[in-house]
């Protein structure tokens, strides 16, 4: 038996699925053999610790359904002044930022004001059909969309990092940044948005968006300074929608 | 005669009423079980706040991030139970079930806080996974673990434990062009974790404490 059968059958014995006859013989085998029993033991360990970091992902699945239900319990205050994918995310930004107004924001409150204002980008490349599933999409591309509109961000990661090695386009890049930054991974969300800019020029239409989530890579990591920097050259040089989102989140860094 | 008709016909409608409850509970219950992650995000919406409100009530020393924190995982443990099999009817709403949950979750992982025995009864009924109960309680040291092999590697193994999906349905969801490249992969990033759990000596044990 190759180690990689080895593997398959330890899981199988896991799994329950192995025939009766199969389960005997098998634990018979791992009585007698100190090195199976070993590996079992190991696999064990591993499916553990892999079955308890599944819980993460789950985890921000949820936490989305809840930042959902902050946005939607403020849905007319701001619905007028904004319009496109934007205006829920936008309206609970500044009613948020209206109701923290009085705060001093010292590093530890960092990551709050992170979860406030963060919302991932919303799927405007690829829209996905209601209740279809990754196996229903036949190319990369659509399925590293669903996963993003599932909320699964870290099999959207993967397959996002499929893509940006075969092919060059910029919003790919973006939304491999926007998964990153939704799965608590903003240091690899900064190298993704800094790897855009560097790349893509200002005028590509992806700018804005892209040193929007910059500086709340920033500020997630705690770099103030930093996002600092990257919200006044977007307050300066960018549209107006952006300009005024970062210098509400500018006045709250000071 | 006429009030007796009457409290016959009013009993009537009050046990087809609970009937009827008890029929759209089940509904809500096989829907879940079949991994409908639409019902999952509308029992979650329908119970956040009734949920954190009833824990705060009841539990002053708990705070409200923890109160949401705690539903979360109460969520995690009827979707498990849900569709493992262990769930398969309930006798009273999803929500009276979440509080269910939640309660004995506050009482086994705030216990200093929230003084007071954990009745074995709701422990049994409620029981918290041991991987759950890890990844709530080491859940930095297990994701410092698994960031060892690899980003590709971590995903690719975790979505393979958590998906009881077949190795060709497992390729095309995470993008592999076949499913023996999947599992030679997946073989490849096994080998990594094991090796990380062999020279740590780790045991299951120790994330339990």
């Amino acid at each position: 038996m190759t180690n990689e059968e080895e593997h398959e059958k330890i899981e199988r014995y896991f799994l329950g699925t192995l025939s009766s006859r199969e389960k005997e013989q098998f634990e018979l085998q791992l009585l007698l053999d100190e090195r199976l029993a070993k590996e079992v033991e190991e696999m064990r360990v591993a499916r553990f610790l892999l079955k308890a970091a599944g819980y993460e992902q789950f985890k921000h699945k949820l936490k989305a359904y809840s930042k959902e239900i902050e946005v939607e319990s403020n849905p007319g205050f701001f619905k007028h002044l904004f319009e496109g994918p934007w205006k829920y995310a936008i309206a609970a930004s500044i009613v948020i930022a209206v109701a923290l107004s009085v705060w001093k924001i010292t590093p530890t409150q960092n990551d709050q004001l992170f979860a406030q204002y963060f919302l991932p980008y919303p799927n405007i490349e690829a829209p996905t059909q209601m209740g279809e599933t990754a196996i229903d999409s036949t190319t990369l591309k659509q399925k590293a969309y669903v996963a993003y509109d599932e909320g699964n961000y870290e099999n959207a990661i993967l397959l996002f990092l499929q893509i940006v090695e075969k092919q060059k386009d910029p919003w790919v890049a973006f939304y491999l940044g926007n998964a990153y930054l939704a799965s608590e991974k903003p240091e690899k969300a900064s190298v993704a948005f800094l790897n855009l800019m560097e790349k893509y020029p200002k005028d590509a239409g992806i700018w804005e968006q892209t040193q929007w989530y910059l500086m709340l890579s920033y500020l997630k990591m705690d770099e103030i300074e930093k996002a600092k920097e990257i919200g006044e050259k977007l307050y300066r040089n960018g549209n107006k929608e952006y300009s005024s989102r970062a210098k509400v989140l500018l006045e709250k860094l000071e | 005669m006429d009030v007796i008709n009457f409290i016959k016909i009013k009993s009537n409608t009050f046990e087809v009423n609970c009937i009827k409850m008890k029929i759209e509970y089940q509904e809500q219950l096989s829907l879940l079980k079949s991994g409908d992650s639409k019902v999952l995000e509308s029992i979650y919406k329908e119970n956040e706040g009734k949920f954190v409100s009833w824990i705060l009530r009841n539990y002053p020393a708990i705070s409200k991030d923890d109160a949401k924190d705690t539903f979360q995982n109460a969520i995690i443990i009827l979707y498990e139970n849900a569709v493992s099999g262990k769930l398969n009817e309930l006798k009273s709403s999803i929500g009276t079930y979440l509080f269910g949950i939640g309660d004995n979750l506050i009482k086994s992982l705030y216990r200093k806080q929230v003084k007071g025995p954990i009745s074995v009864s709701e422990v049994k009924d409620f029981e918290i996974p041991d991987e759950l109960y890890a990844y709530i309680i080491n859940k930095e040291r297990i994701m410092m673990l698994l960031g060892k092999i690899g980003e590709k590697c971590q995903t690719l193994l975790v979505s393979s434990t958590s998906n009881a999906m077949k190795s060709e349905d497992m390729a095309m969801q995470l993008g592999y062009p076949s499913a023996e490249m999947y599992r030679k992969k997946k073989h490849e990033c096994l080998k990594k974790l094991k090796g990380i759990i062999e020279e740590n000596r780790l045991q299951i044990n120790d994330f339990l404490e």
